[in-house]
């Protein structure tokens, strides 16, 4: 019962997490999202809290994904694997330069947007270091993908129209 | 001036885009190449979803797949310690097994037949008493002439084990207190049977003969 309801509430997203500190190693992620639900499982009077539970539940994985090996998959595969989560090429590329720890950081504190609280849990690191990590991989990624001249359109160029947006309505004049 | 816009946008790109930039900047920004691809960038990131990848499969609680060798010296240990109980408990069987041939303790344990112990003892036991009690002439005449032959019998036939072996002897002198003819000094028994069948048959056949 108690399995059923971490899983449904924290295994998508507890997968996605893994696959993305795995870079699409399928199999691995997968073991070892099922190896931090079942852990949480058994803490489960420890982590009533959904953020805390999640914070604890990634930091499990990014510790499996520390000792584990990788499996036998492909770049290809794994790069397929990361398509479905919105990771276009240009962005697997510069995903696959950095460490599982500063993908970590980049998911958990960019994309997710844990609670500082949270992801010094994940990370393992001081408060202070945690705001320098998630500052310093966010800025290397932004610089890297900027730097990349790519012909993919975006699925959801959500900051594109905000800008489009806030640009159209200063040159009309329109009020906000 | 421009320069001024296009660092005031990227850093607050880089800030983490929070609330809405600068008019001045994002009207910049709409017709920036370079900024362009700083937001196409920011996209990309914010494209990424891990919310859409499937669950996991459902499987059982995996194993923690760490055979180091703390397990393997965990091994080790019950394995020979088993091996150490076990040998002992075969021992101790085999002591108790061979302790168990042994007639002596088999007659204590009463698994034993009395029978198996050596019958000259019952001659011996017999001849001791009847010489030291009484004379051969009140023998003789006392096994065929007597009326009571239940006495005699009782003395004769107990003593028997105790000759065969020295362990046994213990145990049937208890049971019994006829084992101490072999002394002079028991003669109650011995003596109190035969006189009277003695004493009563000879006198009439003395007299009978003489008259």
């Amino acid at each position: 019962m108690v399995r059923a309801a971490f899983r449904e509430l924290h295994g998508a997203r507890l997968h996605g997490f893994a696959l993305l500190v795995t870079l699409g190693d399928r199999p691995l992620a997968s073991r070892l999202t099922a190896e931090a639900l079942a852990a949480g499982t058994a803490h489960a009077s420890e982590l009533r809290h959904p953020e805390r539970a999640s914070a604890w539940l990634r930091a499990r994985v990014l510790r499996g994904v520390k000792r584990a090996r990788r499996s036998g998959s492909t770049r290809e595969e794994r790069r397929a694997v990361l398509t479905t989560l919105g990771v276009d090429a240009a962005t697997f590329d510069i995903l696959a330069g950095f460490t599982p720890v500063e993908r970590a950081a980049l998911v958990a504190g960019v994309i997710e947007r844990l609670d500082p609280r949270d992801l010094e849990l994940v990370l393992g690191t001081s408060a202070t270091a945690i705001h320098r990590q998630t500052t310093a991989v966010r800025h290397l990624f932004l610089e890297r993908r900027a730097a990349t001249s790519t012909s993919e359109a975006l699925a959801a160029p959500v900051l594109a129209n905000r800008v489009a947006d806030i640009a159209a309505r200063a040159l009309s004049r329109r009020p906000a | 001036m421009s320069d001024d816009l296009h660092d005031r946008f990227v850093s607050w790109l880089l800030a983490g885009a929070l609330g809405d930039p600068p008019r001045d900047a994002a009207i910049h920004a709409s017709l920036c190449a370079e900024c362009g691809r700083w937001i196409a960038a920011y996209d990309a990131l914010r494209g990424i979803d891990p919310g859409r990848a499937p669950l996991p499969r459902s499987r059982g609680v995996p194993m923690p797949q760490r055979y180091g060798w703390r397990t393997a010296g965990r091994l080790a240990a019950a394995t020979g310690s088993l091996v150490v109980i076990g040998g002992a408990a075969t021992l101790g069987v085999t002591q108790l097994m061979h302790a168990g041939e042994d007639p002596a303790q088999g007659v204590l344990a009463a698994t034993g037949t009395p029978g198996a112990t050596p019958r000259p003892a019952t001659g011996v036991g017999g001849e001791v008493t009847a010489g030291d009690t009484a004379s051969p002439s009140v023998t003789a005449t006392a096994s065929p002439n007597s009326r009571s032959p239940e006495p005699t019998l009782r003395v004769t036939r107990l003593p028997v084990p105790p000759s065969s072996t020295p362990r046994s002897t213990p145990a049937h002198a208890v049971s019994t207190p006829t084992v101490k003819p072999a002394t002079p000094t028991p003669t109650p028994t011995a003596s109190a049977s035969p006189s009277p069948t003695a004493t009563a048959s000879p006198t009439p056949s003395a007299s009978a003969s003489a008259s």
